[in-house]
């Protein structure tokens, strides 16, 4: 019982002790930095034995530069062989989807005679079903063209977004132009009651006549299917 | 709310639920469970009596099933066009899917070819 106490008495003594020693050893290795000054780098001797180049880091061998920086030259910059990347796929593009030019013609800002909003535009789908409206806005560019038609079938206002170059088109005409000329650029107006424009089935069937009158009656049949569906019911 | 477009005798009908769906939404070709709000008036017909039957198919306040075919919510095609309607229109069924009305009003969209509803396009008087 009265051992472990002696030896605790023991080491706090011992401890107080070295706290006294402590602050005198610091002081003496602070002079001792103080004395010796910046190390000196030595090189490595040239006539070292070869056995005992690994025990140096590779940057130490002879042989190697210290400060041997490997810079590569830049690759080439694809920007500056072609500047017009965007361009050039949509060119090829056109070339496929529109190969005589006249769809990007109707819709080409420098034509006069381009389709405009406000314009009636008729468009007949590969399919053989027509889809007939007011122009309210043209999108985009390029192949990306595409047009907002708005029309009403049986008193329901119906609008469809139409891509121009799409090839499930088989054609666009316009039916009638407008007669004024629209100072908004997207008629989103006319979806506004009292500015809609209501049905152009009347205007595009009077389009169709007078078509069929000039080219001899060939594409008479052509936008009456709707009419045909209806007086079936 | 949505506009019924068929000879049932609804005429306005209120969505409760949308089926088969997670969304809360639901577009052309979607079935929904509707409440009857309003129902169509047949003036002339019901004075004649002919059709007091048809008329009657249902009443306000039924809870019936229905299939949209017009939305105010534009659809995008495969083909990329959007199509686009001013109203929100459907049209009632049975709970075999056949619809109760005999006649449509109106247009209804063509994406119910795709969902599988050709007995509501062969009454619509066209589709777009």
């Amino acid at each position: 019982m009265s051992q472990p106490l002696a030896s605790r008495l023991s080491t706090c003594c011992w401890r107080s002790f070295c706290a006294e020693m402590r602050p005198q050893r610091q002081f003496h290795r602070s002079m001792v930095t103080l004395q010796r000054g910046p190390v000196q780098k030595l090189d490595v001797p040239s006539d070292l034995p070869a056995q005992l180049l690994p025990q140096f880091p590779e940057r130490y061998r002879p042989g190697r530069n210290r400060r041997d920086i490997v810079v590569h030259p830049s690759p080439r910059s694809e920007a500056e062989t072609c500047k017009d990347p965007v361009g050039l796929v949509e060119n090829r593009q056109l070339s496929v989807l529109d190969p005589t030019g006249a769809r990007a013609r109707l819709f080409d800002k420098a034509n006069p005679d381009r389709a405009k909003v406000g314009d009636v535009l008729l468009t007949t789908f590969k399919s053989g079903e027509p889809v007939s409206g007011v122009i309210m806005v043209i999108k985009g560019s390029g192949p990306h063209t595409s047009v907002l038609l708005r029309n009403q079938l049986t008193t329901i206002g119906m609008e469809m977004s139409i891509k121009v170059h799409s090839p499930l088109v088989q054609s666009m005409e316009i039916a009638q132009r407008t007669p004024k000329r629209k100072r908004r650029a997207r008629l989103y107006y006319l979806r506004k009651p009292e500015h809609d424009v209501g049905s152009v089935q009347k205007v595009v069937d009077q389009y169709l006549r007078q078509r069929a009158m000039l080219t001899g009656g060939k594409n008479a049949r052509q936008g009456g299917t709707f009419r045909s569906r209806k007086g079936k019911k | 709310m949505l506009n019924c477009i068929d000879n049932s005798g609804a005429a306005i009908v209120e969505c409760v639920a949308v089926m088969r769906k997670k969304t809360r939404h639901a577009s052309i070709g979607d079935r929904i469970i509707v409440v009857v709000q309003k129902q169509r008036s047949f003036g002339p017909e019901n004075a004649g009596g002919s059709s007091v039957g048809i008329a009657n198919k249902v009443r306000r306040g039924d809870i019936r099933h229905a299939v949209v075919v017009r939305a105010k919510k534009e659809v995008q095609r495969k083909d990329g066009s959007l199509i686009r309607f001013d109203d929100n229109a459907c049209v009632l069924i049975n709970k075999n899917g056949d619809p109760i009305g005999t006649r449509l009003s109106s247009i209804v969209g063509s994406e119910l070819r795709d969902k599988k509803w050709s007995k509501i396009l062969s009454l619509a008087p066209m589709h777009v």
